[in-house]
């Protein structure tokens, strides 16, 4: 038996996955090689101290705790009825109500369309990012809800990502502080995602570049950025976070469920 | 408890019975609780990232896919919020409080404190990223498969980060005389 296999049958009976074969291999290997005994040894005794540590009881008041910072109306029926509710007796009260509520339909339609004209012709990254101003593409018009959010605190860079998602959309909201000038990538894969534009707060640094699956741009000082990809299929993706100053001073990953 | 049954307090939960969500803390606080502090060796923090994950995961509740397990899903957000935590806090902490059962003579109580201050204080100095395979394997009791899911690596390096965790433990295990007792 050689090294590899035998490390590899000892955590099995540490895990408690190994058959009764495999077993008497190892002890039948275990008794003419004296190091592979002592690791087992070692091993075995890990595995016993573990299950020899106790467990903590929670703190007393950490059901409570949550329980009171939670929104229990959050997933309450009344509140989608009242919705309802309000809807209907907002077109009830009005004076000609189909005719109203058209009017108001052909207005939201009119101002997409609008929207969709002016950006249409602008599918590629170039055209399509603007510093200083909002993005509006049609895949934005949706209405996102902040699903995970990432602190960043390494010496001289503070920060935070908060991701928002639509059904199709992800859209990062980054406020960063950083003393030194720092580059700041986002890595994911373009199967998955792929961008649709970028935006600041403020004038400052930039030199925004991106390439498939990488977007890269300058930082200093403080500034906020948001950045917004379309997202295909149900397969859960990824975005990894660099900043290098230097080097690679900061590197997360950060798992992109879709939402349904 | 299934994961059928998970399934059923969700949904309950999401139409509107907020005291499904508390059977779900009744079920999960005690491991999520453990393995935060495993974590980041500190009550009060432990405290306070378990209580992040419930209320984060109360808040995306209506996001969780049935067809992944929901302590899966829940493990996945101690471990980005354990990580999080630990890249902003960097330096070690003891653990101090006492764990142990009121139970115990003054005797039993102290060498028990102190076995497993010296075993946490061991999984502490791990790397994070042995730590994190080995406090999951060990106090969440999960499967290489669900490593691989909860941490998002291949099952090959959860295997291999695990050998190698275990295999550092021993040593230090071996080194400061910690031996699992009669």
């Amino acid at each position: 038996m050689n090294k590899e296999r035998c490390i590899e049958l000892i955590h099995s009976e540490i895990d408690g996955t190994i058959t009764l074969e495999e077993k008497q291999e190892l002890h039948q290997h275990l008794e003419s090689d004296m190091e592979m005994k002592q690791l087992f040894l070692q091993l075995m005794n890990t595995q016993a101290v573990f299950n020899q540590v106790t467990d903590v009881e929670p703190p007393l008041n950490l059901k409570s705790e949550i329980l009171d910072a939670i929104d229990e109306n959050r997933y309450a029926p009344s509140r989608r009825r009242n919705l309802k509710q309000f809807l209907r007796e907002s077109l009830a009260i009005m004076p000609a109500p189909r005719y109203a509520f058209s009017f108001s339909v052909g207005l939201v339609l009119g101002a997409f369309l609008i929207v969709v004209l002016y950006y249409g012709n602008n599918n590629n990254l170039n055209n399509n990012y603007r510093f200083g101003g909002t993005i509006l593409s049609k895949e934005a018009l949706g209405r996102f809800r902040i699903t995970d959010s990432l602190d960043i605190d390494i010496p001289d860079v503070s920060g935070r990502i908060e991701i928002g998602q639509t059904p199709t959309i992800v859209q990062l909201n980054l406020n960063l502080t950083s003393k030194k000038e720092i580059e700041f990538l986002i890595k994911f894969n373009p199967v998955n995602i792929h961008l649709l534009g970028f935006t600041r707060r403020s004038e400052g640094l930039n030199k925004l570049s991106s390439d498939d699956g990488l977007l890269k741009f300058f930082h200093q000082n403080t500034n906020s950025y948001t950045v917004i990809f379309g997202q295909k299929g149900q397969n859960e993706s990824h975005m990894v976070f660099s900043i290098f100053s230097g080097g690679l001073v900061y590197s997360k990953k950060m798992i992109i469920d879709p939402l349904e | 408890m299934s994961n059928d049954d998970d399934l059923k307090l969700i949904n309950s939960c999401l139409a509107g019975n907020k005291g499904a969500f508390e059977e779900l803390i009744n079920k999960y606080q005690r491991t999520i609780f453990n393995v935060a502090l495993r974590m980041v060796n500190d009550y009060d923090d432990a405290e306070d990232i378990s209580q992040t994950v419930f209320i984060k995961a109360y808040n995306r509740l209506d996001t969780f896919k049935p067809k992944y397990k929901f302590f899966s899903w829940l493990y996945r957000m101690l471990i980005n919020e354990s990580l999080n935590f630990l890249g902003k806090k960097r330096q070690y902490m003891q653990l101090e409080q006492d764990i142990i059962s009121k139970d115990m003579n003054p005797e039993e109580k102290y060498r028990k404190n102190e076995f497993d201050r010296n075993v946490n204080k061991a999984v502490g100095e791990l790397p994070v990223d042995y730590r994190v395979v080995i406090v999951f394997r060990h106090f969440a009791n999960l499967s290489y498969k669900e490593l691989s899911y909860v941490l998002d690596i291949p099952i090959k390096t959860v295997k291999s980060r695990l050998y190698t965790a275990r295999q550092i433990l021993a040593k230090i295990f071996l080194d400061r005389g910690i031996k699992a007792y009669e």
